[in-house]
């Protein structure tokens, strides 16, 4: 009963226009009310502390980061020394976007400061190459969710301290599967832009060893950056969320002084647009996990995974049967109250049916990742939609597609553990 | 009418700007001090967090104003134009509910905090204070919501962009 | 107060009141303190004739920190947990004592301590902002880990990039003994360590060994350096509202989880440490008592700063112990 109020005033709010971050505070709020055991400070607490966390602040700065990128010339000069890589390639500046974002995964444990970092000056480029903006905003969303399939991963930690798993194992874990997906995704991306055929403004671009130089020359300031920001993690500098910081002092530094691109103008644009995002996309964090939480008081995960353990013993039915329910999980929940609640549920039944727990976790954390780019709680289309200027119903048309493409690479990476585990054991 | 202007929208945006920097002069002097001069303060990571939730439910209602928040308009764009407005007002009004109850039960929640004598872990500050945001979001949720309905029925001629 | 109703899932069924109580803890199920929730739920479920419910739940699937589930016990949201010191203290500063380096010379010190005086003086202020402790709690010692070399002076932790808790003391401890120490969130703390942006931190035996430290840290000293302390926790104003039947099976269930929970802390140290040896999965370091006697000595400058803020009296009250 309580679920069916929680989903259909969902349901009923959202298809009203309501935004879709109010629209679950206001669900939420309903069933409060028809639950004795929970009230509504609960709500507010949520409100407040699930914005309390140092890491979440690497969403915001990424994206402002990208976006002084974008302003300040540093993009520009990587996308023409792109062009000069895979201009010539059908669907090239896609197949850029999901490069960039695998490459920018290995720095950020996070999907949507993927999106945030990449989306803000991949998508405006792609829409200037004529890619319809509906597809330059999908493809980027999805290839958000590789930041948390490679390593590192903040939900992949979470995992592996709830599941008792080594974190370093399935770190290794999701390095092939991170790049299944980026690999199926730019094969979509390839797809997609053939179909779309002569629309894509096809450049002239004098593609010699000669010009390919002086690209580099040029973009050599540009190309500092993610040496930087990985030479600063990995050199046991600062932190990916740090990181994030370095990221805008160094977009600034080089936009303003070097190619004095950057002026004041420029960057109270890029600061308007940041907080643009922060207010439409962060609070809602909040209202889900509040969602999340009453869930878990009226244990509907537990139901769920009891009937999926007894309905059958076949691993493979198990596992398939665990996927939906995952995707649907993800669907409306966050990837981090999702790994909580259902982890300890889930990984007994697998167990029995003799799957590996690291390869569970990815499993897991794949699924979640999906969750990210599903209606109605999708956290990167939300910020692709920001970024991109894109209503958000015409994201969800060009995505369903790629997510059926992803979905095949979820079955192999379900059905093929050795993919997972050939590095981590 | 430049202070209308001030009012609706410069002031906010300032506001936001200034805290946006200062979060990011923080952070980046929090990695400079521990890198290079090899000192830390333990408060910086503190007080970055909480001021980004109080950018966050200020942005909220920034964004209200701006009319960029994420929904799914697939539906209400089929319907006939008058039709469209009653639902847009449907759509405040339950906005409404959820920004009062912001305002109203967060009140009540700072208020019980304030007797709990809850302190930050490195700051000190008083809890009481920094979760004064939820019902400060709430009462500046319910004032652009309010000035919401009156474009539905009065829609801005010229549209205020953000320079 | 009556700014915030307790709805603490109390219902009234043909007269005789019911309770549900929400039992939210932070750690994993194979977790000491799971366990003893556990022991809470079936002494209070089975004494009661099924009158009052305890529901538990790990993982921080309903709150995600200590300060959280304090915070939600107060709004009447949650009804009981174990939280520790450091959390506690930010509500009630005396708990801060609980925190103090080399406060307990031995284990037994600090079960005695808040057991007798210690114990009751630190439960007494609870009332007034809601909270009763059911008892006391730990989980170990803390000992010092670090990636670049084995810990056995203050001078070895010169310059070392520490991670701590966001606790102003624990920074203050590490500072005094000349490291660098700054807070850093649990979630960034593995990648941190691994990609060597910290070279140390600080943790009991069971943390390491749940979070898997030992595969991203070389070194462990056992320093002993802090008591992770904590509170079984009870919403007060719920507790007052009870009968006086069900007040006695709550209480008697506390002390049973007390009891059991040092107990279940003491079993899982033994097998902690004797696997980090046995696997090798760590170098392990003990201290010998001149060493433990530098560090000390180097750490009293803390004691100075929080006399004023924690009281000189409860200070000694709870060294007292270790004489
Ligand atoms: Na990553
Ligand atoms: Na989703």
């Amino acid at each position: 009963m309580t679920m069916l109020i929680l989903f259909g005033s969902l349901f009923v709010f959202i298809l009203l226009s309501v935004p879709i971050g109010v629209a679950i505070g206001l669900s939420s709020m309903l069933v409060i009310f028809f639950l004795d055991s929970v009230s509504l400070p609960m709500l507010i607490q949520k409100l407040f502390t699930s914005l309390d966390s140092f890491p979440l602040m690497a969403i915001p700065f990424f994206m402002l980061g990208g976006l002084l990128m974008g302003k300040g010339g540093i993009s520009e000069r990587i996308l023409n020394l792109a062009k000069q890589l895979v201009g010539w390639m059908v669907g090239g500046l896609a197949m850029v976007t999901v490069v960039a974002c695998a490459f920018f995964a290995a720095l950020s444990g996070s999907g949507p400061a993927t999106v945030g970092a990449i989306g803000s000056f991949m998508i405006p480029s792609m829409k200037e190459k004529n890619y319809s903006p509906a597809f330059a905003s999908a493809i980027t969303a999805a290839a958000g969710c590789i930041g948390v399939i490679i390593p590192p991963s903040i939900p992949l930690i979470l995992y592996g301290v709830i599941s008792g798993t080594s974190i370093g194992e399935l770190f290794k874990a999701g390095i092939l599967p991170g790049l299944l997906i980026a690999v199926i995704l730019m094969f979509v991306s390839y797809r997609t832009i053939k179909k779309q055929g002569d629309e894509i403004v096809k450049e002239d671009i004098d593609i010699s060893f000669s010009a390919l130089m002086r690209s580099i020359w040029d973009a050599k300031w540009a190309l500092l950056a993610p040496i930087i920001i990985l030479g600063g993690i990995y050199g046991s500098i600062f932190t990916p969320t740090e990181a994030s910081v370095v990221a805008i002092i160094y977009s600034y530094i080089i936009g303003a002084f070097v190619h004095k691109e950057l002026k004041w103008k420029e960057i109270k644009e890029s600061l308007l647009e940041t907080i643009n995002l922060t207010g439409a996309t962060m609070y809602m964090i909040g209202t889900s996990i509040a969602f999340a939480y009453l869930l878990s008081v009226e244990r509907i995960p537990a139901i769920i995974a009891e009937s999926i353990a007894s309905f059958s013993s076949n691993p493979i039915v198990i596992l398939l049967l665990i996927n939906l329910f995952l995707l649907v999980v993800g669907a409306f929940v966050d990837t981090i109250p999702a790994l909580a609640m259902l982890t300890p549920i889930l990984l007994p039944i697998v167990q029995q049916a003799g799957v590996d727990p690291v390869h569970f976790g990815i499993i897991m954390v794949v699924n979640l990742a999906i969750g990210f780019i599903t209606p109605p709680f999708g956290v990167n289309l939300f910020i692709a939609s920001n970024v991109g200027k894109t209503p958000l119903e015409d994201i969800i048309k060009k995505m369903i597609p790629i997510i059926m493409y992803v979905i095949v690479g979820l079955m192999i990476i379900t059905y093929f553990p050795a993919l997972s585990l050939v590095f981590a054991k | 009418m430049k202070w209308k202007e001030l009012i609706d929208i410069k002031m906010e945006e300032w506001l936001l700007i200034i805290s946006t920097l200062f979060i990011v002069a923080l952070v980046f002097l929090q990695v400079l001090s521990r890198y290079v001069f090899n000192i830390s303060v333990g408060w910086s990571a503190e007080l970055a967090r909480y001021l980004l939730i109080w950018i966050t439910w200020i942005s909220m209602s920034y964004t209200i104003r701006k009319n960029d928040h994420i929904k799914i308009t697939l539906l209400v764009d089929r319907l006939p134009m008058n039709v469209q407005k009653v639902v847009q007002v449907i759509v405040v009004l339950l906005w409404s509910v959820f920004a009062f109850v912001m305002a109203i039960v967060g009140t009540q929640v700072v208020q019980t905090l304030k007797l709990m004598g809850q302190k930050t872990s490195t700051l000190g500050l008083p809890m009481w204070v920094v979760y004064l945001i939820i019902p400060i979001g709430g009462v500046l949720m319910l004032i652009r919501l309010v000035q919401r309905l009156y474009f539905i029925f009065k829609p801005e001629k010229i549209v205020v962009s953000g320079d | 107060d009556d700014n915030v109703k307790p709805v603490s899932g109390e219902e009234v069924k043909g007269g005789d009141a019911t309770y549900t109580l929400k039992f939210p803890h932070i750690v994993p199920t194979d977790h000491p303190a799971h366990k003893a929730a556990l022991v809470f739920k079936d002494e209070v479920e089975k004494n009661s004739d099924g009158k009052v419910k305890v529901e538990v739940f790990a993982n921080g699937e309903l709150y995600g920190s200590d300060r959280e589930i304090i915070e939600a016990i107060q709004l009447g949201n949650a009804d009981i947990s174990m939280v520790g010191s450091p959390s506690i203290g930010n509500f009630d500063e005396r708990f801060y004592v609980l925190d103090l380096p080399f406060l307990f010379a031995s284990k037994e010190a600090p079960r005695e301590a808040l057991a007798g005086d210690l114990g009751k003086e630190l439960s007494d202020g609870l009332g007034d902002i809601n909270l009763k402790a059911l008892g006391y709690g730990y989980d170990g010692f803390r000992h010092v880990l670090n990636n670049k070399k084995p810990i056995t002076t203050p001078e070895d932790m010169k310059g070392s990039k520490i991670r701590v808790q966001e606790s102003e003391i624990q920074q203050d401890i590490f500072n005094t003994l000349g490291a660098n120490a700054s807070p850093l969130a649990f979630g960034e703390l593995y990648s941190a360590l691994q990609q060597k942006t910290y070279d140390g931190m600080d943790s009991t035996l069971s943390l390491i060994d749940s979070s898997k430290f030992y595969e991203v840290q070389k070194y462990l000293t056992l320093t002993s350096h802090q008591y992770s302390g904590l509170a079984i926790l009870f919403n007060n104003k719920l507790f007052d509202e009870m009968p006086a039947d069900i007040q006695d099976i709550i209480t008697e269930a506390g002390k049973k989880t007390e009891a059991d929970y040092y107990q279940f802390v003491d079993e899982d140290e033994e097998s902690m440490s004797t696997k980090f040896k046995d696997e090798n999965l760590i170098e392990v370091t003990e201290l010998t008592a001149d060493e433990r006697e530098k560090f000390i000595e180097a750490v009293q400058p803390v004691y100075k700063k929080y006399e004023e803020i924690i009281g000189k009296d409860l200070i000694d009250l709870a060294k007292s112990y270790s004489e």
